[in-house]
């Protein structure tokens, strides 16, 4: 076993040992719970008029929106102590020691955070299935909804990490990456105000995620969450080796 | 000792910003050799260790580990090292033998070897009634040997120890001294501590640091030394006769005897001899003075400035 995989199990038990994880899951589960049931209450309350949409527009696409909201603000709670708590307590030092590089201590933390995430996707993409007992749902929407969900997800999580990697201090760490989310997120308005400008359209994740939530599969929209998660990441890598040469 | 030389530095250099904290510092070490590295705070004692142990990068100079060196071949040249920095490196919230088993496999140790791996560094630390506590419900003491632990149990050829009894009650440190003895007979080990008798109970050679430059680096051989008191002389020919005596000094109060091995062995073949000759022993006493007022005369005053 490389030392990656070793340290990835370290961290995962680690990870799933804090309460904040498993509070962070029943929050999102509850949420989640809390808005499918709104959006069904909202469909059958007025369902001779959002018929014609269907149940796959009106409930399904919907609560993907919701989700992709929650997701944002739940995983800095998640990603906060990845690496600033370790850099605080000195035990990024001791991990320096050990025969993993940076890299792998990186990538180490970024995969055990991914499986809590992993895990909060999970949830939310077996609730609406619950849908097919009662309710004929386009499967395809659903898939590019759950693969979108999951490429924006996976992009905070890098981003989450990241902001973890510049800081001692989790708390700031977690609002860095909710201000740096929330900025991507809300582009899209900015654009509204100058229709001129397609960079801050281009740039919002909202905007990024209409395609999936309407069942297209752009290509670049998974190359733009793609990259921003490899850039992310590699930011990461780059400020642990900085303090290893330069703190 | 065995000459297999098991950590090599040479032109260590490091900045903090615009300030040079360490101005070439050379160290080599070699199987069975347990070095003191000695130094007023902010000497760069942890800098050098940190660096030795490549958490920290050195901007000049280079590292080399049972051959391999820390900056090309890391991986290989970090298994054969184990590091206990001066805060032990605990995660608190894990159990004490679970934090040992990723210890140990981090440092490459495999799955199938791992359980034997830390019931053996559990059993030489005195561990085996905590291995189910949580390590933040540890006292400190304990915490400290949890630490050692860690740096032990993939059996690493080199060992840095940054204050390895801090923390620990007198039963311990002894204990904890003896356990150092015993790794430092086939392995090579770097002490660093505050405590003067504890690096003169261990050492087998001493470095002093001061503003980042070695002013200090001997065996401690030649400072090992007894002093002893008689009612009658003996003279110094009878005294330099006992087994284990290399040389002999009057000192205003009664003699000093430099010793080639263990003080103890020495101590114990002058009493020998000074009940069998009737000398009228009054006092036998390890004198760690020397090393005292070494280390006070190179890192203090004139002789520290001229030096730095």
């Amino acid at each position: 076993m490389t030392s990656f995989a070793a340290l990835f199990t370290l961290e995962s038990q680690r990870l799933f040992r804090r309460p904040l994880a498993w509070l962070v899951l029943c929050l999102g589960a509850a949420l989640m719970a809390l808005f499918y049931m709104m959006l069904m209450v909202r469909y059958l309350d007025n369902e001779p008029q959002l018929r014609a949409a269907g149940v796959t527009a009106e409930l399904l696409v919907r609560y993907f929106g919701s989700a992709a909201l929650i997701a944002l603000l739940l995983t800095p709670l998640i990603t906060m102590q990845a690496i600033a708590s370790d850099q605080r307590d000195g035990m990024l030092r001791f991990l320096f020691s050990t025969p993993a590089s940076s890299a792998h201590i990186v990538f180490a933390k970024l995969a055990a955070v991914l499986c809590l995430v992993g895990l909060l996707w999970a949830i939310i993409a077996l609730m609406p299935l619950t849908l097919l007992w009662g309710a004929p749902i386009d499967l395809g929407v659903y898939a590019t909804n759950l693969l979108g969900l999951a490429l924006f997800m996976i992009m905070h999580a890098c981003l989450g990490v990241m902001c973890s990697a510049l800081t001692r201090q989790p708390v700031a760490a977690a609002m860095f990456a909710l201000v740096v989310s929330l900025s991507l997120w809300l582009a899209e308005f900015a654009q509204r105000l100058d229709r001129d400008s397609n960079l801050l359209g281009g740039i919002s994740t909202l905007t990024r995620l209409r395609g999936f939530a309407l069942g297209v599969l752009n290509f670049a929209d998974m190359v733009y969450f793609s990259a921003l998660a490899l850039v992310c990441a590699a930011v990461a890598v780059w400020a642990v080796e900085g303090t290893r040469r330069y703190a | 000792m065995n000459d297999t030389v098991l950590l090599a530095a040479h032109g260590l250099v490091r900045y903090y910003g615009a300030r040079q904290a360490l101005f070439d510092v050379d160290i080599v070490l070699a199987r069975g050799e347990i070095l003191g590295l000695l130094g007023q705070n902010g000497a760069g004692k942890s800098t050098t260790l940190q660096i030795l142990c490549g958490a920290l990068a050195a901007h000049g100079g280079r590292v080399e580990i049972g051959g391999h060196a820390l900056a090309s071949a890391a991986r290989q040249a970090k298994a054969l090292l184990g590091y206990l920095p001066e805060i032990p490196p605990l995660y608190r919230d894990m159990r004490v033998d679970d934090y040992l088993v990723a210890c140990a496999r981090v440092h490459g140790v495999a799955a199938n070897a791992a359980a034997q791996a830390v019931a053996r560094a559990r059993q030489r630390c005195g561990l085996n009634d905590v291995g189910a506590r949580l390590v933040s419900h540890l006292s400190k003491g304990y915490q400290q040997r949890v630490g050692i632990a860690q740096a032990i149990v993939h059996e690493p050829q080199v060992l840095v120890l940054d204050e390895p009894t801090a923390g620990l009650d007198p039963a311990q440190i002894r204990d904890v001294r003896e356990l150092i003895r015993e790794l430092g007979r086939e392995r090579a080990i770097i002490v660093s501590t505050h405590i003067l008798p504890e690096v003169r109970a261990l050492a087998s050679r001493f470095m002093i640091l001061h503003h980042g430059r070695v002013v200090h680096d001997a065996p401690a051989s030649g400072m090992r030394r007894l002093r002893v008191r008689t009612r009658h002389t003996p003279g110094a020919a009878a005294l330099a006769a006992i087994a284990g005596v290399t040389e002999v000094t009057a000192s205003p109060r009664g003699w000093l005897l430099t010793v080639d091995g263990e003080p103890e062995a020495a101590a114990e073949a002058f009493a020998v001899a000074a009940v069998a000759a009737g000398w009228g022993v009054l006092e036998i006493d390890p004198d760690f003075d020397d090393l005292e007022h070494l280390f006070m005369e190179l890192t203090s005053g004139a002789a520290a400035s001229a030096a730095a």
